[in-house]
């Protein structure tokens, strides 16, 4: 298990520095150059000389590169926002908890709903808790999540007034935004949880388990159930940065201040040290999402276990 | 040699459908089998015929969608027919009947070690705990052929070839020590020289505990091996039944005729393998009149018009086709059919001089079994002589 820990480790470093790479050399790919948006379309060609000499950006490609990987392991440094002329890592501190907890709050509410959902319909497959749980979420699903976010603040923000419109200052701010969430990820967990749980119902041992004379219950609980659940897991940290780069929008419509909102911001700011930040610490969550949920598949599934293992436990 | 005039299950008239959207599937026409304690049923069919439908009707294992619709199966004092909830078919599933299925790959819980999975069914119908259960998975582990049981109980299927996971099955329902023990498909997913091992096995136990057993399958080979009494299946009836010997050397039903006809063993080298022509009936529509009839080249008229009754052959030996109705035009099996009741004669009279019961508990292998496997199994070589085919 440790070497299968250490692997994953290292391929995830390795990917997230292949994604450092590219996404560094983003700046040189992109129209505009960051010394000209930093001195104004206006400014002079000396002054743009100075500026870039001051920050940097006449060195070679390569050192270039280095040193901003260096600031941001050793100082954590991510340059300086060129729009608010303040160091990156102290805008994107304060909003990273931010968008963690609407995601976080928004993934467990998500399955609360949908795994129990999706083992019900599975086990009353056709009856009409079924359909009206895969087509309602699936209709919703469909739904723009920025236009759900439109019409659900309309409805319960400007005309019932049960909640705030915008802000981030009271737990009530978050309601709507979760809401939006969870209602756009519904569907693909029911419909995974179903799925997984009808091909465990399917299986040759729940017949033998039937067979043994065990009870509906038990083996619903101890062969379909545990069985089903190891992919229920593993989704449970895939979705989490799908969810992530999912609030970019439903931030910005909400006007809550988290990471997906400053994202925007600096796109059309065309703030390339905040972007670079950001799409990094995006990345390096979905590597961590995935090298845990390849260790939790490890842990919950034997066969995967002793694959990579070889056998001791 | 023992008799048993008392079956142990008696299954009347059996009839059971599946609604499938909306239409009605027809799976068991009129079945009626009787069971009797110590022997070895082997029921034989292709794909489809109804018979994984009907041992499942003996558990209860049968899909939501299908239903008893008249007939009885007596069981202990009991008519299984009237079973409903998991409740009600405690005493009897896993309890007094256990089931092998077909494939091993599967048939295990692939999360959890084979010794959970053993002392699952140890604690249900053995109520052992702890220590105690623990002890009778090692002894049962042992006594199906899996050496070093401490070590092997801590390991998940996946570590186990398919041979050793059948084993396992066939462990776990020794474990909850059936009455009967209904094997299907014991060997289908398994290669030769692991089939006869496990049947073997199936064997062994089965005189070790008495069991009564109950073969599903599609291979002659393995019901030659093991059979005492056989009863061929078709189209959800039953068309054939009687003692393995009878059925091998003396077939009555024109679908028998060509079940055995399609047999390798059977065959001439170099010519090609006797393949029985169309299909089964669609069992949505009612079948009119013999079942097989359409795929029988000496079919009678009546065969298209009235289903033939069981006619009885002999007490043992019973077959639902017209050509044992006296009236009827003699019709000759094929030749190679013919040989192989010359070969039986000694046998099947043997059988007859005996009284009407030769299926028992005395050593099934050195009499009828190995018999009728030798015929079976019988190379192409010496198979020459007497099978000279048409």
């Amino acid at each position: 298990m440790k070497d299968y820990v250490i692997k994953k480790l290292l391929l995830g470093v390795a990917l997230i520095f292949c994604v450092s790479f590219l996404v560094f050399s983003m700046i040189y790919m992109m129209p505009g150059d960051p010394a000209s948006i930093m001195a104004g379309q206006l400014s002079s060609r000396e002054n743009l000389e100075a500026i870039r000499h001051e920050y940097g950006f006449d060195r070679p490609f390569l050192v270039q590169y280095f040193d901003w990987i260096r600031k941001i392991l050793f100082e954590r440094d991510f340059g300086i926002s060129y729009k608010y002329r303040l160091p990156v890592w102290g805008l994107i501190k304060t909003r990273i908890p931010i968008s963690l907890k609407l995601t976080v709050a928004t993934l467990i509410i998500e399955n609360l709903v949908a795994v129990p959902l999706g083992l019900i319909c599975a086990y009353k497959k056709d009856s009409l808790i079924d359909r009206l749980a895969v087509g309602t979420s699936l209709v919703l699903t469909a739904v723009p999540s920025f236009w759900l976010a439109a019409i659900l603040m309309l409805v319960f923000a400007v005309n019932l007034k049960l909640v705030p419109v915008a802000g981030f200052e009271s737990w009530r701010n978050y309601i709507l935004p979760i809401v939006t969430g969870v209602v756009s990820g519904l569907a693909s967990t029911i419909r995974l949880t179903k799925s997984e749980a009808m091909d465990a119902l399917r299986e040759k041992y729940v017949i033998t388990a039937y067979a043994k004379g065990l009870t509906k219950r038990g083996v619903l609980v101890k062969h379909v159930l545990r069985n089903s659940l190891i992919i229920i897991a593993v989704n449970l940290f895939l979705q989490l940065p799908w969810l992530i780069s999912g609030y970019i929008i439903i931030e910005n419509v909400f006007g809550i201040p988290g990471m997906g909102n400053l994202m925007v911001n600096s796109i059309v700011e065309q703030d390339f040290n905040v972007i670079q930040a950001i799409i990094l610490i995006i990345t390096t969550l979905t590597v961590v999402c995935n090298i845990l949920s390849d260790i939790v598949l490890g842990i919950l599934d034997p066969r995967i276990r002793i694959a990579v293992t070889g056998g001791d436990r | 040699m023992k008799k048993h005039t008392e079956p142990l299950l008696s299954v009347r008239d059996l009839n059971f459908k599946f609604t499938l959207r909306g239409q009605v599937l027809h799976a068991l026409r009129d079945i009626s089998l009787d069971v009797y304690p110590g022997e070895s049923l082997a029921i034989v069919g292709e794909s489809g015929s109804g018979k994984s439908v009907f041992v499942k009707c003996l558990m209860g294992l049968n899909d939501l969608n299908g239903y008893v619709e008249s007939g009885s199966i007596e069981y202990g004092g009991k008519d299984l027919t009237l079973l409903k909830t998991d409740s009600d078919w405690k005493d009897i599933r896993g309890s007094r009947i256990a089931m092998v299925l077909q494939d091993p790959m599967t048939s295990l819980n692939p999360l959890k070690t084979i010794g959970w999975q053993i002392e699952e069914a140890v604690r249900l119908h053995q109520g052992l705990k702890g220590a105690e259960a623990k002890k009778a998975v090692y002894s049962i582990l042992e006594e199906v052929g899996i050496s070093e049981p401490e070590r092997r109980a801590k390991q998940y299927p996946h570590e186990f070839s398919g041979g050793m996971r059948q084993r396992v099955v066939i462990a776990i329902a020794m474990a909850c020590r059936p009455e009967i023990l209904i094997c299907d498909e014991p060997t289908t997913a398994l290669d030769v020289t692991i089939q006869a091992q496990i049947l073997g096995l199936i064997r062994q136990m089965q005189k070790k505990y008495n069991l009564t057993t109950i073969y599903i399958t599609h291979d002659l080979g393995v019901v030659a091996n093991v059979a005492d009494r056989i009863a061929v299946m078709y189209a959800g009836e039953i068309v054939e039944v009687g003692t393995s010997d009878e059925v091998f050397y003396d077939p009555r039903h024109p679908y028998t005729w060509a079940l055995l006809s399609s047999l390798p063993q059977l065959g001439v080298k170099g010519e090609p393998l006797y393949s029985i022509e169309g299909t089964p009936p669609n069992l949505f529509h009612e079948v009119k009149g013999d079942a097989f009839a359409p795929r029988n080249p000496k079919a009678l008229k009546i065969d298209y018009v009235k289903r033939p009754p069981m006619f009885a052959v002999t007490a043992t030996h019973s077959a639902r086709t017209w050509l044992i109705d006296p009236r009827a035009p003699k019709v000759d099996p094929p030749e190679h059919i013919l040989a192989l009741r010359e070969r039986g004669k000694d046998l099947v009279a043997k059988a007859a001089a005996e009284g009407t019961a030769l299926y028992g508990a005395s050593a099934p292998e050195e009499e009828t079994g190995a018999a009728a496997s030798a015929a079976v199994n019988e190379e192409n070589g010496s198979a020459k002589g007497v099978t000279a085919r048409g």
